[in-house]
Parts: C-alpha cells; structure tokens; sequence
C-alpha cells in the first residue's frame, strides 16, 4: 500500500496574500474601464488629444496589474523566508497610484 | 528591518531616525525602519483596505469624466465641466487622504499603537452630499 505524501507547510494561511492580489486586479480593472470610458466615441469624432488620457490610463491599468503580480510574489516569497514584506518603496509605489489617475483624469476633461 | 532604540550604544548620530518619536513631527523615518513587524496578515488587510478606496475614487474621476464628456443633456458645458473638475479634485484629495491613513495605520501597527481614526469616510460624505445637490439644482434649473 502506498503512502500519501507528506503534506506541504501552510505558507499563507487564509490566502491573505492571494486576496491582496486580487485587489490589485480588481482596481486595474477599474482603471481598464475608466480608460475605456475616454476612449469610447459616442457618437463622436474623437481628436488625438482626446485619445491620449484614454490609452495613457489603459496603460497605466496594465502597469499596476503588473505591479500587483510582482508584489504578490514578493509577498508569497517573504513570507516564506520568514522575513518582512514592509518597504519604503511601497510606500512610493502607492503613492503614484493616488496621483496618476486623478491627473489622467483632469487631463481628459480638460482636452 | 526593526531596530531596538534600548540596544544602541550612546547618543544617536545627528539626522538618525528614532522609531519611538511621534508619527506626525518631522520627516518620517522608512517604514522598515519604525518599531517591529507586524503579523504580514495585517498589513496585507490594510493594504486591500487602502486598495477599496482607491476604487472609491476611481469611481468618482469615472463620474466626472462621464459627466464632462457624455452629459450633454445634463446641463451647459461650464457647469459640467466645473462639476468634472470637482470630482476629480475630490477623487484626488480622496486618494491621498487614504494613502496617508494607509502609511498612518502601518506605522502604528509597527509601534503596537491604536490604529488612527477614519476621517476620510466623514471627508467623503460630505462632500458627495454636497455634489449631489449642486448636480440636483443644475437639472432642476436644466429643465426649468
């Protein structure tokens, strides 16, 4: 009769880590359709400068996707090292996220 | 990582950051610098909770985009741009506001201290209130 293998160690109990993730995609999201919303016609004949806040959004939506896998594997990798997931970098990162929207924003109406 | 204030030997060098000084004086030490870590579970809640108010407001630049953009019937493009512009600035200012209750709430959990008060939501119903009723007054006065 077989053994079953040893089972592997809980790394993230609750899949905090993984729920955090999703978070970050789910705001990327957010910002696909915010950038969507610019570019969508409506009937109307849309100019470059009109184009522009929409594609830097939906750029900017698939920079904080990234983000968001990147700093899921620090996360799973930390944790696992037993070592800390805080930085100042993050801090930064997250920074950017409060302010580049609302610029986009403000360009696109103003344009 | 953390640093223990009692372990150091004799007066701090000019410029060293004090992880046991007061959040709102000064230039801030790094986050990695202050106090202890915490439980990761911790900081990952308050990461996602800082991450639901950034939706909060990427919904409202959607509303003021939508409404510059798409609501003609609203009103005269003046007033909608105005209205645009203040919800966006409000998004803004929402964003930021989280961010520093976000940095505020990682570097009390670090020091083992209460969490700071949430005023952001207070700011936020407010100000959505007053929105709505300068946006109410426009279509009333639209459509008289």
């Amino acid at each position: 009769m077989n053994r079953a293998p040893a089972p592997e160690p809980v790394i993230d109990p609750g899949l905090q880590a993984e729920r955090t993730r999703l978070a970050w995609s789910r705001t990327a999201l957010s910002l696909t359709v915010i950038g969507a919303l610019m570019l969508h016609p409506f009937g109307r004949q849309l100019s470059l400068h009109q184009v522009v806040p929409g594609w830097a959004m939906l750029i900017f939506a698939g920079a904080v996707w990234w983000y968001g896998g990147r700093r899921y594997r620090l996360v799973v990798a930390q944790v696992r090292a037993g070592r800390s997931i805080a930085s100042d970098r993050h801090v930064r990162a997250f920074a950017w996220l409060c302010l580049v929207p609302a610029l986009i924003g403000l360009w696109a109406v103003l344009t | 990582m953390a640093t223990d204030p009692d372990e150091a030997d004799g007066p701090a060098p000019a410029g060293a950051s004090d992880p046991t000084r007061p959040l709102r004086t000064g230039r801030r030490p790094p986050l990695e610098d202050v106090g202890s870590d915490p439980d990761y579970r911790f900081t990952l809640a308050n990461e996602r909770t800082f991450l639901a108010w950034i939706r909060t407001s990427l919904a409202l630049i959607a509303g003021g985009v939508a409404l510059v953009q798409f609501g003609d019937a609203l009103g005269p493009r003046p007033i909608r741009l105005a209205l645009g512009i203040l919800l966006i600035a409000l998004a803004g200012t929402l964003a930021a506001l989280s961010h520093h209750r976000w940095a505020a709430g990682e570097r009390a959990m670090r020091l083992g201290e209460s969490l700071p008060r949430n005023r952001v939501s207070v700011i936020l119903g407010y100000a959505l209130a007053a929105v709505a009723v300068v946006v109410l007054v426009v279509l009333i006065l639209g459509r008289g």
